[in-house]
């Protein structure tokens, strides 16, 4: 309880009432944990036996506690293994990629003594506009490029982003003085030396925001595998999750007509419940982990800086 | 797109131009065919399947395969690549997997001069009713797959309870309301039983829609040719009754309107219910299926069959696999066709996979009985009955030994006057997606015994002519008659 006097105790000009202060915390801790309790949740069934979950339904503690479908999960050679590798390679890769292609084009764009700004602005603005669609570039990059089946497929279509561009654009716009350009242009700094030195490491924010975008854009991809792969050892952890559930719920759509013509599928051909429910668990692991490594380029790039205007 | 299509055909056209005189493996340039199947999962074991096969095929004829296993939930993207020319020469196909609707859109090549110059014994392997069931206008554009010719429904009871409480039901049985005093037993006696396993499909009643395409509801009694609207007539509605008075009295739990995949597959695994409708295999075959994939040992199946074999094109075309119009050398990949149906190696390469890698041998004499190697990725991603000749697929160990005699002897039973007819539905898919659509809503319901049944078919029927129900009707009616007319 609260005791009665400081209900009504003079406060400090920025301090919450006790009232509105415990609903804000009851309200935000109902929150947090409409979150995480549908993770534990998952987790829990992960690690639950099967036939456990058949006899008892979910609980939020396991009954029957069983690591078999983490086991079938990184058993050698299995689909999920290379699946986890295909992702993560990617995910590097593309990101790695992405920002730097994203950082070079939108540098000299950003730079008013840049001759030809306009045009290349009007080049990139352009394809955010109009687009091949679907069957066009499915059929240059197929039979021009050969994606098919190959691992820069999910790569190259992600290592640049015309929107990201001009985001950063503006960032350096913003961030980046003109005057810090020109004081380093008067103390003897080349082009590249004023970029790498001075510009980039004071646009960290920007690549972060980035480089964390094109992360989880890359990791949540399933559509660019879904198009050009076939081979399963190039499936990436999304399709491969994607197409499981899918499934599901096709045979379930399809389990009369199946039997109508004769057909069966076996029941125990599909992933049960807790080998979906592990899958789920190993997909988020590494991505929830970007955030909170990206967020400290977040706070420096906010604190540091050679101008302040 | 469309020149992409052109060239495509031109070159299918050259391609059967040039003879195959004395086609043997050195004269034919080497080939790789693009086998695309429908599989529950994908496999780890695919590669060293795919190079067994091609130990047998490339000395025949000089190809090596490459298989693509398609997961139930992919397949249509992977499927509408064939717009953009995307190469493939064997692809599944079904009545109930969009056949028609493949045809109209120019995936699948007609076989029937491939069939006959390549896979000449095929047609007599299969019988009349197969090549015939499957054509359309006289074109075969697909092989169907060497099963049981009619495929049957009924009762799936728990025999293990039915024992322990000396419950013999009689072989007559055809209706829900047959069961009432058993499930009274049982409700009283097994708490933790649930007496009926109920999930809004219905397998006992003479279930087969004759005309496929999504038409599940159009319906016709043996040789009767005439149609009429499953929801309005008389058996079907009593059976609906019968269903609610199941649901009022608390046989069929309330959570079955809800049932999943995942639902029935739970119940069927752990055998926790007393009674069921499935398709039934003949002798006992669905039980033993049944059994052998469950968790909980010890509790035995058993089938009522509750109504004749009869041949219908739903069976006859339900599974097939067609050469794909984007293929280049279709004589080619007949050529592997003619292997899954006459070469039992291929077969069980395709199914079973690799010995002693995906499977183990139980006994060699006097039948081959298999078993597969727990934890494999291929056996349970492979679906025995879409491959070619499914008589000489290795029996598994818990299968009985006159499994494939009493599938034979369906092809037997008489083909439906209606063997063989499909109504083109491609003029007409809005209105069988909005039917389908008005019936959803409905159908799951009433068949658990959710809602009152003269509310419930008041609202299916109105639904369904708001969607153009009676218009579509009139118009397959008239397509049937002049069938009809024309064939018989």
């Amino acid at each position: 309880m609260i005791p009665m006097r400081l209900w009504f105790r003079r406060r400090e000009p920025n301090q919450f009432s006790p009232l509105s202060n415990t609903i804000l915390n009851g309200l935000f801790f109902l929150y947090a944990a409409a979150c995480i309790i549908p993770i534990l949740i998952i987790f829990s069934i992960s690690i639950s036996s099967e036939e456990s979950i058949m006899r008892f339904g979910y609980s939020l503690i396991p009954r029957e506690l069983s690591f078999q479908s983490y086991d079938m999960l990184f058993k050698d050679g299995t689909t999920i293994a290379t699946a986890y590798g295909v992702t993560l390679f990617t995910t590097l890769i593309g990101m790695a990629m992405c920002v730097v292609t994203v950082c070079l084009y939108a540098y000299p764009l950003s730079r008013p003594t840049f001759k030809f700004r306009k045009f290349f602005m009007f080049f990139l603005f352009f394809t955010m506009l109009f687009g091949g669609g679907l069957v066009a570039s499915f059929v240059v990059n197929t039979n021009l490029l050969s994606f098919r089946d190959n691992i820069w497929a999910m790569i190259l279509p992600m290592g640049f982003n015309a929107f990201w561009v001009i985001v950063m654009r503006t960032f350096y716009r913003t961030q980046i003085p003109e005057s810090l350009i020109e004081s380093a242009k008067i103390d003897g700094a080349g082009e590249w030396y004023t970029l790498l030195r001075i510009v980039l490491p004071l646009s960290l924010p920007g690549i972060a925001t980035v480089a964390l975008f094109s992360t989880i854009g890359i990791w949540n991809d399933f559509f660019l595998n879904l198009l050009y792969i076939r081979d399963t050892e190039l499936y990436n952890l999304q399709r491969l999750i994607q197409q499981t559930l899918n499934s599901i719920t096709m045979l379930r759509e399809m389990a009369f007509k199946i039997g109508a013509a004769g057909g069966s599928i076996d029941l125990r051909s599909l992933p049960n419940e807790s080998f979906r429910m592990a899958m789920c668990i190993v997909t988020i692991g590494p991505i929830v982990l970007a955030y909170p490594f990206f967020q400290k380029y977040f706070i420096r790039g906010l604190t540091i800086g050679a101008i302040k205007e | 797109m469309r020149k992409t299509l052109a060239l495509a055909v031109a070159t299918i056209m050259l391609l059967a131009a040039i003879p195959f005189a004395g086609s043997t493996a050195d004269e034919l340039d080497p080939y790789v065919i693009e086998f695309w199947t429908l599989t529950n999962g994908v496999s780890a074991e695919r590669a060293l399947v795919e190079q067994a096969i091609n130990e047998i095929i490339q000395p025949k004829f000089n190809a090596t395969i490459n298989i693509t296993q398609i997961p139930w939930g992919d397949w249509w993207t992977q499927v509408s690549l064939l717009n953009a020319g995307e190469k493939v020469d064997l692809l599944f196909t079904a009545d109930w997997w969009q056949y028609m609707e493949g045809i109209a859109n120019n995936y699948f090549l007609p076989l029937n001069d491939l069939i006959a110059e390549f896979a000449p014994e095929v047609p007599g392997k299969l019988g009349d009713a197969f090549i015939e069931g499957t054509q359309v206008r006289g074109v075969n554009y697909g092989i169907p797959t060497n099963k049981e010719m009619a495929v049957n429904g009924g009762f799936l009871y728990n025999k293990t309870l039915a024992d322990k409480y000396d419950l013999v039901p009689d072989p007559s049985w055809t209706s829900y309301r047959d069961w009432i005093p058993f499930l009274e037993i049982i409700a009283e006696n097994e708490p933790d039983v649930i007496p009926v396993l109920a999930d809004g499909n219905w397998y006992h009643l003479n279930w087969v829609s004759y005309i496929p395409g999504d038409l599940g509801w159009i319906d016709m009694e043996n040789n009767d040719p005439e149609l009429r609207f499953a929801w309005e007539t008389e058996y079907y509605i009593e059976e609906l009754r019968a269903a609610r008075e199941l649901y009022e009295r608390g046989f069929i739990p309330a959570d079955a309107i809800t049932a999943d995949h995942d639902y029935n597959n739970r119940y069927l695994q752990m055998g926790d219910f007393f009674l069921t409708t499935q398709p039934l295999k003949p002798g006992k075959g669905k039980a033993t299926e049944l059994m052998s994939q469950m968790i909980t040992e010890g509790i035995e199946y058993d089938e009522l069959e509750t109504f004749p074999l009869i041949g219908t094109t739903n069976h006859s075309g339900g599974s097939m696999y067609a050469i794909a119009s984007t293929s280049d050398d279709p004589a080619r990949a007949m050529m592997f066709l003619n292997e899954m149906h006459t070469n039992p190696d291929i077969v069980n390469l395709l199914v079973w996979g690799i010995e002693g890698l995906t499977y183990e041998v139980v006994q060699e004499e006097p039948v081959k009985l298999v078993k597969a190697i727990e934890g494999n990725g291929w056996t349970p991603a492979m679906n025995g009955w879409m491959i070619g000749d499914f008589f000489s697929i290795y029996l598994a160990d818990h299968e009985p030994l006159d499994k494939y005699d009493l599938l034979r002897a369906t092809k037997e039973v008489p083909s439906h006057v209606a063997n063989g007819y499909r109504f083109d539905t491609a003029d007409w898919l809005d209105t069988v997606t909005a039917i389908n659509n008005a019936l959803e809503e409905y159908q799951i319901p009433l068949r658990v015994g959710a809602v009152d049944v003269d509310e419930g078919l008041a609202a299916i029927v109105a639904a369904a002519e708001a969607a153009g129900f009676r218009e579509f009707f009139a118009a397959v009616q008239a397509d049937y008659a002049a069938w009809l007319e024309e064939t018989k």
